[in-house]
């Protein structure tokens, strides 16, 4: 699964922990299909809802994405503080490279979202408490994704991202506990503790999230493997220009 | 039920996608490595 390393390369040069990561990669693949053939016969064998029918078991998607995305979004943050506590520029890849994951995870979230919404609540979208964070959250690293793309390498862009990676997270709180804050006015249920899973759900949303969790690490995996080649490659060039 | 599919159908698929891209893009960077390393022997 991830191992096409090209005959004659090797990862020497690479930051520790990006040359960790890269060796990683295998194994973290190699349990995410032995995971995901556990996921799906656990959905495959779900209770059907009494209320919702069949369309309930978008509940074993749509929940493991949005914590995809928090948990690429909290990695960003954290990569960016260590950058500026550090200045290495493996921190602020990682960074970008989980931002990346998690804008991923975040866009099949705001697309599944409203096709449970239309199934149960009769329409795409409703200007809901949580979802209107989440779109606010959905734009945050969108921008920082398409900046980034856009700004070109540099110390003074990665600080100033590392920063807006940083206040951003600050909405992951703020969207999680928003049901709570928000309760007479929201139309999602209450978040797990409030005890919202019907019974026989809670296996495969566990192998839900375990899943969407190991295949969040797999796809940064690789993702920060990708980013440290392409860091080599582009200090190639500049030596060949010299 | 085609909602749960088309959903389904969505998000792996997504995923997949994703992944495979990444792994492309790093086969060929892993590939123009070893193309200049054998260049410069």
């Amino acid at each position: 699964m991830a191992g096409n390393q090209a005959e004659g390369s090797t990862r020497e040069e690479f930051e520790p922990f990006e040359r960790r990561a890269a060796q990683a990669a295998a194994p973290v693949g190699w349990l995410l299909l032995a995971l995901s053939a556990v996921y799906g016969w656990t959905v495959w064998n779900a209770p059907i809802d009494s209320v919702q029918g069949v369309i309930q078991k978008i509940l074993y998607v749509h929940p493991p994405l949005a914590y995809g995305a928090y948990l690429g979004f909290i990695i960003t943050a954290a990569g960016g503080l260590a950058y500026l506590r550090s200045d290495r520029e493996v921190w602020d890849r990682l960074a970008v490279a989980s931002a990346q994951v998690g804008v991923l995870f975040c866009t099949l979230m705001m697309i599944t979202g409203p096709i449970w919404a239309k199934g149960t609540w009769g329409r795409w979208w409703s200007w809901d408490p949580r979802l209107t964070v989440t779109l606010l959250l959905w734009f945050v690293y969108v921008a920082y994704v398409v900046l980034r793309s856009f700004a070109g390498p540099g110390a003074r862009t990665a600080r100033i991202a590392a920063v807006y990676g940083i206040v951003g997270v600050i909405l992951i709180p703020l969207n999680y506990f928003v049901i709570e804050i928000f309760e007479a006015r929201s139309m999602h249920p209450a978040n797990l503790e409030g005890g919202s899973l019907g019974e026989g759900m809670g296996i495969p949303f566990l192998m839900g999230n375990l899943t969407f969790f190991v295949a969040f690490f797999y796809l940064l995996l690789v993702r920060i493997d990708v980013e440290a080649l392409r860091a080599r490659a582009a200090v190639r060039a500049a030596e060949r220009r010299l | 039920m085609s909602y749960v599919v088309a959903v389904y159908i969505l998000t792996l698929g997504s995923l997949v996608g994703y992944g495979i891209g990444l792994l492309t893009e790093r086969a060929a960077l892993l590939s123009d490595e070893g193309d200049e390393a054998n260049g410069q022997q």
